[in-house]
């Protein structure tokens, strides 16, 4: 089981929890496949359509920052992944 | 708070302020006194807003720095909002990508439930089911004169859209920088309209391309055929032949730059516009707000500032001065510094309706009762 945050404000409006658990995944894309069945149009929110995490997020597997979202990064149970927002701003 | 008038009179009239921080709402039941409706789609840049009154849906172009593009929608006045239809990006091999929506147009005289929607980097979508799935009008972006295409300081953005009042196979475009474009079939091909239009940042002997003007606002007058009212960059215009020849008509004002041009719906000789400095302060000249209007097709323009502020160091954007559609004609301007102003009398005189708001980006006019 893999256990994704996602930002709060990501997660109202999908009206989801911000931490969910997520099974039977082994790398980056089986997990964006998941997020997206289980709550269709999120990955829209997430991605750009080459699959490029949108510029403003941050994405890090098990305390480790990924620069690009390559979606062959391999995934093992128990990991964790955090979205995060930027807090850079006006 | 919730919508609604608590059974008393209904909303005649609900702007919907657009800002850089979210979507701000005021409502009244006679434009006279106004009621703050509260932020929503709070830290979401809205720059456009669109009303459907067949369905009561109020549209946003809402932009977040954090997850991209969208139209929003909701059905209850603006108090919850949909996440936005699919297919409004560029595909994945495109060297563009979709980073913002300037502007939106509902057109049922192109089928029940067609909208419009330009964005940056500029190019044109279009939804046939009222926003539930996006495709690009592809053919614009495919017209040779897309390369010469550039960003002007607010970004490379499709900002106006407009079908004909009086030709439904015609619809107008405009792009900053590109110009005015008009197609005659409903989008399906496109050319360029922008002869006569200056270009006073290309040298000397090229200051009217085919494309590539910093068109800052057009409105189609919807009391003659023909007619547009056009804010360029540098100067007001003016088209009685849908766009073959333009007339500058600036030359009274006491500047030719500015964003909004607003024709009156009823009188085919009136437009108002807001003359900014066209050194980069881009506030008003001599620091005192002021909407001009024409009634004799631009030869003259009267000063209209009577409960506008002196020493105000704002401007007006292009989406944020619109018009309803009521005798008299009401008037609504926003402003940089979070200032709206409303003119119940065709813009004889005007009132604060709110302050201390965020940049204002647009202002729309909602008639009827969204909540009810």
């Amino acid at each position: 089981m893999i256990t994704v945050h996602l930002p709060r404000d990501l997660a109202a409006e999908f009206s989801c929890r911000d931490t969910l658990a997520v099974d039977g995944v082994g790398d980056l894309a089986e997990l964006w496949a998941a997020l997206e069945q289980r709550h269709p149009g999120l990955g829209r929110w997430l991605r750009e359509p080459d699959g490029a995490l949108r510029q403003h997020l941050s994405l890090f597997v098990n305390a480790r920052r990924v620069a690009w979202a390559d979606e062959r990064i391999a995934l093992r149970a128990g990991q964790e992944v955090w979205i995060l927002r930027a807090v850079s701003g006006g | 708070m919730s919508g609604g008038n608590g059974g008393c009179d209904p909303w005649l009239t609900v702007i919907m302020v657009g800002t850089n921080k979210g979507l701000f709402r005021f409502a009244s039941p006679d434009r006279v006194h106004w009621e703050a409706l509260g932020p929503v789609l709070r830290g979401t840049s809205v720059h456009t807003t669109a009303y459907h009154a067949p369905t009561r849906t109020v549209f946003a172009g809402a932009n977040s720095v954090f997850y991209g593009a969208a139209v929003r929608r909701s059905r209850d006045g603006g108090e919850t909002w949909d996440r936005g239809g699919e297919g409004l990006a560029y595909e994945a091999g495109d060297p563009e990508r979709v980073t913002a929506v300037w502007s939106l147009a509902v057109a049922d005289e192109h089928g029940p439930g067609t909208i419009y929607a330009g964005v940056e980097a500029s190019g044109l979508f279009r939804s046939m089911d009222g926003g539930d799935a996006w495709a690009e009008v592809a053919a614009l972006r495919r017209h040779p004169t897309h390369e010469v295409w550039d960003a002007g300081f607010g970004g490379k953005c499709l900002h106006t859209i407009a079908v004909d009042p009086h030709d439904a196979n015609s619809m107008y475009i405009a792009a900053s920088t590109g110009g005015i474009y008009r197609s005659g079939d409903r989008g399906a091909t496109w050319n360029p309209v922008n002869q006569g239009i200056r270009a006073e940042f290309m040298p000397e002997g090229q200051q009217y391309p085919a494309a590539g003007q910093c068109v800052h606002k057009f409105g189609l007058s919807a009391a003659r055929a023909g007619r547009i009212w056009l804010q360029n960059h540098g100067g007001v215009y003016r088209s009685d032949d849908a766009g073959v020849h333009w007339e500058r008509i600036s030359a009274p004002l006491p500047d030719d730059f500015g964003f909004p041009v607003v024709p009156h719906p009823r009188r085919a000789e009136t437009a108002f516009v807001v003359p900014l400095t066209s050194t980069l302060e881009r506030w008003y000249p001599e620091e005192r707000m002021a909407v001009h209007r024409t009634d004799d097709g631009g030869q003259t323009w009267s000063r209209l500032n009577a409960g506008l502020p002196d020493r105000v160091y704002s401007g007006v954007l292009r989406d944020a001065f619109r018009a309803d559609t009521q005798d008299p004609l009401g008037l609504y301007v926003g402003t940089t510094n979070g200032q709206l102003f409303g003119s119940a009398d065709e813009g004889a005189s005007w009132t604060p309706i709110a302050e201390r708001l965020p940049r204002i980006l647009s202002v729309q006019v909602v008639e009827g009762d969204p909540f009810s």
